[in-house]
């Protein structure tokens, strides 16, 4: 078995347990304060968005936490999801670095957003919610919830952003296939929405403005509840499920990997491949280069302030201290709509300003013809958002070969992209473009941050 | 970095045209005459000068370069005779850059190290070894950085953009796009279909973009020209220098001829 591609563990060897990073933290984790006291929040005023079992998990501070059998049952219809060893890639750059990726496109929503979708459905059922209520971007989270809705019985409310809305109709198909129901964000629907529509009827949307809406109408209803698709804690503890197969695959393989890479928009599959990983390493485990590759078009980690932010554009949310662009923030509208967000996961954003993890960004064009050339290669076409991750393995990979070292490259392949063929066709008839920055309109964001006393750290 | 060839591109890219790189041998018919066509080529329109190093076995060329490496050869051409060129030549000259283009073997029997110091002292600008592959091409690379010039990646048709990655990563100087598979002074290329790869191959690379392998006729060049930011000609220069079927002011009419043609089509920000 010399040239095996595929690492493949059991059903039955599937992680029983998710990880929980907080455990080990150098520093605590920044509270998550309440705009209205400038307190740190409790588990009272996230209740009205949030089951409590979620709300636990949110602020745990333990090392692992139980999955729930019923969502094991579920997540095993596609997990474990296959370890490849990206070995027509290494052929194709003639480099003598191991790639591996570990391939999240295998699930039936095509990416590694039904990891925590199925979970956050659960414990709603549970705690006897009847409603859920939701943005998606590039629709990915959005059908996966949607995804999850019809396996636990629960009503779907997708708020999507009218620009991937317009762009992906198929991924509405999707949604409503499984019974959700999907609204372009700015909708009528909601006060945020027509406020927007106010100032600009044709406003694009944003994941901060849809998140607004998706919050306004889960407030507005006791049986109904809100949920996320990445950014908060334990949304990025439900993804670790990724992270922690790979390590028992790479074990398979007899690798560990020097170099790790996942692309971040809000910083859920990113932290799915690599948390487990990083707390190996901070627990005394080899070095690892951990890179989170972001769109030079929403430059949030490598360009953005590290300071406390509401996550939505109508400053519903609570502030949480993460990299940010500023709520007021519209990226220019680029295919990777998963990666359109003005904010970071707090963790991500502490592990950057604690130098763990190195941003790096890339432009548009640059990451879906890194996308091409690996589907030459590999027979995988991946999600735009995905292409990021694929340009810096392939830099990476080619690094290796000007230094002519062996090393073990590991990325998230977090998605594939059978759901954007039109960003393809784009690319292919050659009117792809990479819109430049408005650097005034992001200093203006950036201008407007709450100022928020400095803390108070979290018990 | 070479700053004359960076200068260069910046130049050609303020104007919004494509440049013209005259690919000449050196000794070509004979070494004054060489000089006297190196030192017209400027004046005539060729915006960078690709110098030949003679070899004895110029596989990748077609008859009439081959023809251009033999007359060089039997002059006494070698890459000494070439770097004697550039010497001469930049007494008159500084602002044109020169890329020193050659096969591997005349390069190794100068010694590769100390051809790259010796260029660089002549006043070389850059260099292309178009028969260089794989490991070689990345020692070779790091022994030029080292002496200030960049060596110029190859960017072949069928290789893609995978291939394209591969090869010019952290390069510098120009990448070199093969219009025709094949060798030199081949079929013309069809234009279309060559555009459409340069597009594909700009996206993959920062540098500037020369196409080269099969342009000969002031028509094909017109065409191109809207496509990269420079276009090499060699054949039809070569073919212009044959005893007793051309002459120097001959070749160096045709460069002007083509050059205008260039000149007017625009480069590829005029699209």
């Amino acid at each position: 078995m010399s040239h095996q591609i595929k690492y493949q563990i059991s059903e039955r060897e599937m992680p029983k347990q998710w990880y929980n990073i907080a455990a080990d933290l150098q520093n605590p984790p920044s509270a998550v304060i309440h705009p209205g006291t400038m307190q740190p929040v409790g588990p009272e005023d996230l209740a009205p968005l949030f089951p409590m079992e979620i709300i636990q998990q949110e602020v745990s501070m333990e090392r692992f936490i139980d999955i729930p059998e019923p969502v094991r049952d579920v997540l095993r219809q596609w997990r474990p999801t296959p370890l490849h060893r990206a070995r027509r890639l290494e052929k194709a750059l003639d480099t003598p670095a191991k790639i591996f990726y570990k391939y999240e496109g295998v699930s039936p929503a095509g990416s590694h957003k039904p990891n925590t979708a199925v979970a956050q459905a659960f414990y709603n059922k549970n705690e006897g919610v009847k409603r859920l209520t939701t943005e998606t971007g590039a629709g990915q989270w959005g059908s996966s919830l949607a995804l999850a809705g019809a396996m636990f019985d629960l009503e779907v409310e997708v708020f999507m952003v009218k620009i991937s809305f317009n762009q992906k109709p198929y991924r509405r198909a999707f949604m409503e296939s499984f019974g959700a129901k999907c609204f372009a964000s700015p909708s009528d629907m909601t006060e945020a929405g027509r406020a927007i529509l106010a100032e600009n009827p044709d406003s694009t949307g944003s994941l901060g403005m849809a998140i607004s809406e998706a919050v306004e109408r889960c407030v507005q209803r006791d049986d109904t509840k809100y949920a996320l698709g990445s950014v908060l804690n334990h949304v990025l503890t439900h993804q670790t499920v990724i992270g922690l197969e790979a390590i028992d695959q790479m074990e398979m393989a007899g690798e560990y990997p020097d170099i790790l890479i996942g692309c971040t928009g809000g910083g859920s599959n990113f932290a799915g491949l690599c948390f487990p990983f990083i707390g190996q390493m901070m627990r005394g485990g080899d070095e690892i280069d951990v890179i989170a590759v972001e769109p030079a078009n929403c430059p949030t980690l490598t360009r953005g302030k590290y300071a406390y932010d509401f996550g939505d554009t109508a400053q519903m949310t609570p502030l949480v201290k993460m990299h940010t662009l500023g709520a007021g923030f519209v990226p220019p509208g680029f295919h990777a709509g998963g990666l359109r967000y003005h904010g970071m996961a707090p963790l991500v954003s502490q592990l950057v300003d604690e130098d763990i993890v190195r941003p790096v960004a890339y432009h548009q064009t640059e990451t879906f013809a890194a996308g091409v050339a690996f589907g030459k290669a590999e027979g995988i076409l991946p999600a735009p958002e995905a292409n990021h991750a694929v340009k810096a393995a392939i830099v990476e990979a080619l690094k290796a070969r000007e230094e002519g070292k062996a090393k073990t490259i590991l990325f998230n392949l977090s998605g594939h992209g059978n759901f954007d063929m039109a960003a393809y066709q784009e690319y292919a008839s050659g009117n792809l473009k990479d819109e430049a920055m408005n650097d005034q309109e992001m200093a203006m964001a950036l201008a407007g941050l709450p100022k928020v006393p400095e803390p108070v750290a979290a018990e | 970095m070479s700053a004359r060839l960076d200068r260069r591109f910046a130049m050609l890219q303020q104007e919004g045209r494509a440049g013209l790189l005259a690919f000449v041998t050196a000794g070509d018919p004979d070494r004054d005459g060489c000089l006297e066509l190196l030192r017209g080529l400027p004046a005539a329109g060729a915006d960078i000068i690709e110098l030949g190093l003679p070899s004895k076995n110029p596989w990748l060329d077609g008859p009439v370069i081959k023809g251009a490496h033999q007359r060089a050869v039997a002059a006494g051409g070698d890459a000494h005779m070439a770097l004697d060129l550039v010497r001469a030549f930049r007494e008159t000259n500084q602002g044109t850059p020169v890329v020193a283009m050659g096969y591997a073997d005349t390069l190794h029997r100068h010694t590769l190290n100390r051809f790259f110091a010796d260029a660089a002292e002549a006043g070389v600008d850059a260099a292309l070894i178009v028969d260089a592959t794989g490991d070689d091409w990345r020692a070779w690379r790091g022994q030029a950085r080292d002496h200030g010039i960049p060596l110029i990646p190859i960017a072949h048709a069928e290789d893609g953009e995978l291939g394209w990655m591969r090869d010019t990563f952290e390069a510098d100087g120009f990448v070199y796009a093969v219009a025709s598979p094949g060798k030199s002074g081949g079929a013309a290329p069809d234009v279309a279909e060559v555009a459409a790869r340069l597009q594909r191959l700009r996206r993959v690379t920062d540098l500037p973009v020369v196409c080269g392998f099969g342009i000969r006729s002031v028509e094909t060049a017109g065409a191109l020209a809207r496509e990269a930011d420079g276009l090499a000609v060699g054949t039809a220069i070569a073919e212009r220098l044959v005893p007793g079927q051309g002459s120097i002011p001959g070749a160096l009419a045709f460069v002007t001829e083509i050059s205008g043609a260039m000149r007017e089509a625009g480069g590829p920000k005029a699209t």
